[in-house]
């Protein structure tokens, strides 16, 4: 693989954007919250004011060097993952195979996390990183399915590909793959870790669980990392289901970046659905979500997934 | 693989599920609970050591600040157990003033409870809901009282102040509105499938271990005892709408007598609801006359207070649950002789040891919350020295050297 100017640009850039984006939905999200909940809230960009009050204190203790080296891993993984995502139509890197790439990647992050606040040795982080790692088990399989249905329908490994097939008026793979769509949209919410599925992070029963050893600078790269992940997740909801936001043309400047601000609103739209989902919900136990995404999500993508394989084997 | 083992964790002194300084010492199995302890003495503040230095008119302000939230209960049953050692009447018309103030304060009370609880299953939707309409009540008794926590109502033979029409025109509107919002609440709290799932049978106490542990308060009608010291024990205005009212239990409203925490917020939900009714009831029926028996203070103080000899016990049924104070006079004395308080959380906190076996850790909260412990007003002083690990319970004569101690420069 051989890179333009274009696309060194666009490593540096499409970070940055994540960046921007991912606190700029989390500042939105809170303001959105707050109105449900009858209050003011606080302002917009209180989350970057959060994030560089962070960055700008002085650490006061670190375990070892596997917790410096487990917050990096996270920002590090989400910053490699926003790259294999079409942002506008247009990812930075794209391959045939790029979205099974993207998939072990998405897990790399959390991985890198539960690394880095294993090594803290709190109880409270234990239990937050055996929960994670137990509701990755059960959002995962529905999800995978999902992945294989639409790879299956698009008989293609490239997230870029499948941007460029759902081209066109009402050619959204959400049409085609309702129940895929739907499987995957439950799964998004425990991936972004709202409620009910925040049991990972639940801040009265495990006082915050993994991000109670971390502080200052630590816990602002974990803030960073939340905050792209989300991009990420919602990014590839909207680049798998609703057609990456290509509406305009991309083959001009002005056609990107209009595509880009449509792929980002879209995004946005994704994210406040789960955030809406948050606030009327309490949390549930692990068991009930072990129990939730093993039977409805996991029927809906299984049913989904034959009727794409039944199809292409031409019985339809 | 080999089962792990059980690993322990403690929760507190300082930990987001807790209120106020307390620790719980759980182990664990994976998410469960195998065994449960606990540890108070975080938050003792000798506060009946204060009130036996000082007059009986000062304690009674002291009285308030046992606790933050059932201020007026505290200095209902103080007023009480005072009148009773110094044989002092209070007027008609007081007596059913201070059971207004009383069962507002259950409103505000539960409501905060209620907001708590849906923090704690991490419904934070329902907190902020809960407190919102929770601030009616407090504008209630901004009107008759002047003060929206620490009231200071209420004297020995009465009640400081008087209501004017127009608060309780006021009042009446107030209350009103929360007749209409009966059905929304109780459709939150007892439809909503989540909460049902988190607190249906969890933290049970049946109904044998609730009488065997001497619980009291919501925690106990919740296994459906009839322990309510409003109608089992009468006073003030109690006794006259005893035929109106009964005591809350959940089979009365079509939900089982478990124990578990869903009966809890049942039974507390209702008895919000029963209180608004309580307090149109005692707008309703308002006797005229004079608001205190002794009006001059310094009379009451010196000639009544001060030449009264006899100790009382007073029990009033506080938010919480039952709440007793005991209080000694000494003729010729200005000072209280003695003065003690059991406050409901004392009663309670031993059933949290029962109800916590077989929990999950997603249960520890709200199985702690669920008695609406008030650590502040029951906490006694544990010293552990660093070095042996050993733990002691200090003693009165202790505390009051060290305090020399300190104020003499040592430390």
């Amino acid at each position: 693989m051989t890179f333009s100017t274009t696309s060194w640009v666009m490593i540096f850039l499409t970070p940055i954007l994540a960046f921007i984006l991912g606190h700029l939905f989390l500042g939105i999200s809170r303001k959105f919250t707050a109105r449900i909940h009858r209050r003011v809230g606080p302002p917009v960009m209180q989350q970057f004011i959060d994030v560089m009050k962070l960055f700008g204190k002085r650490e006061s203790t670190t375990h070892s060097w596997v917790q410096d080296m487990g917050a990096l891993f996270a920002v590090i993984g989400v910053i490699a993952s926003i790259l294999f995502i079409p942002i506008g139509g247009e990812a930075v890197l794209s391959f045939q195979g790029d979205l099974i790439v993207l998939a072990y990647l998405l897990v790399i992050a959390p991985l890198g996390m539960a690394l880095g606040t294993g090594a803290t040795g709190n109880p409270n982080s234990a239990i937050g990183v055996s929960r994670g790692l137990m509701l990755m088990m059960a959002y995962e399989l529905p999800f995978a399915m999902v992945l294989v249905a639409v790879m299956l329908y698009y008989d293609t490994a490239s997230l870029g590909d499948i941007v460029a097939a759902q081209k066109g008026a009402f050619n959204w793979a959400i049409l085609a793959l309702p129940l895929s769509a739907i499987a995957a949209d439950l799964s998004l919410q425990a991936m972004l870790g709202e409620k009910p599925f925040d049991q990972p992070v639940a801040p009265s029963e495990i006082a915050s669980g993994p991000m109670v050893e971390f502080g200052g600078k630590y816990l602002g790269m974990l803030m960073v990392w939340h905050a792209m992940s989300i991009v990420v997740e919602a990014g590839l909801f909207v680049d798998l289901f609703l057609g990456g936001g290509v509406i305009f043309p991309g083959d001009s400047v002005l056609g990107l970046i209009g595509n880009i601000i449509v792929w980002a609103i879209l995004a946005l739209m994704m994210w406040l659905i789960s955030v809406s989902i948050n606030t009327v919900f309490g949390r549930f136990k692990m068991g009930q979500s072990l129990k939730f995404y093993w039977g409805v999500p996991t029927l809906l993508a299984l049913l989904s997934l034959s009727y794409v394989v039944i199809s292409n084997l031409g019985v339809i | 693989m080999a089962k792990a083992p059980p690993y322990p964790l403690m929760i507190g002194p300082i930990h987001p599920a807790l209120k106020e300084p307390t620790m719980f010492k759980f182990t664990l199995e994976g998410e469960r609970v195998l065994d449960a302890d606990l540890q108070p003495g975080f938050n003792h503040r000798g506060i009946e050591y204060l009130g036996m230095k000082r007059n009986p008119l000062q304690v009674l302000h002291l009285t308030e600040r046992v606790c933050g939230i059932c201020s007026a209960a505290h200095q209902f049953v103080f007023t009480r157990a005072v009148e009773h050692a110094a044989v002092i009447q209070p007027t008609e018309r007081a007596d059913y003033l201070r059971v207004l103030i009383a069962e507002l304060e259950r409103i505000h009370s539960h409501l905060l409870w209620a907001g708590v609880a849906g923090h704690e299953l991490g419904f934070d939707s329902v907190l902020y809901y809960t407190w919102k309409i929770r601030e009616d009540v407090q504008d209630i008794l901004e009107i008759l009282t002047g003060n929206r926590v620490n009231h200071s109502y209420y004297i020995f033979g009465g009640v400081r102040r008087d209501v004017s029409d127009e608060g309780i025109a006021k009042a009446r509107k107030i209350l009103q509105g929360y007749k209409k919002l009966e059905d929304t609440v109780l459709n939150i709290f007892l439809s909503d499938p989540t909460i049902a799932h988190r607190t249906r049978d969890v933290g049970t106490l049946t109904y044998d271990n609730a009488i065997k542990l001497c619980a009291c308060g919501p925690l106990t009608r919740g296994a459906g005892v009839k322990k309510d010291v409003r109608f089992s024990w009468p006073c003030a205005a109690y006794g006259d709408m005893k035929n109106d009212f009964k005591v809350v239990i959940p089979s009365d409203y079509g939900y089982p007598n478990k124990g578990d925490i869903f009966s809890q917020v049942v039974v507390r939900l209702h008895e919000t609801f029963e209180a608004i009714r309580m307090c149109d009831w005692v707008l309703d029926n308002l006797p005229k006359g004079p608001i205190t028996s002794e009006p001059n203070l310094s009379a009451l103080l010196m000639a009544k207070l001060r030449m009264a000899e006899g100790e009382a016990v007073a029990r009033v049924e506080a938010p919480r649950g039952e709440d007793i104070h005991y209080v000694r006079l000494k003729k010729g004395k200005m000072e209280i002789d003695s003065w003690k308080v059991r406050v409901p959380t004392y009663g309670n906190i031993m059933s949290w040891i029962t109800m916590f076996k077989d929990a999950q850790i997603a249960d520890i909260p709200i199985i702690i919350a669920s008695i609406d412990p008030c650590i502040g007003c029951m906490d006694r002083v544990t010293v552990v020295d660093g070095d042996s690990g050993k733990e002691k319970v200090l003693g009165m004569d202790e505390i009051k050297r060290l305090a020399d101690r300190r104020a003499r420069g040592w430390k």
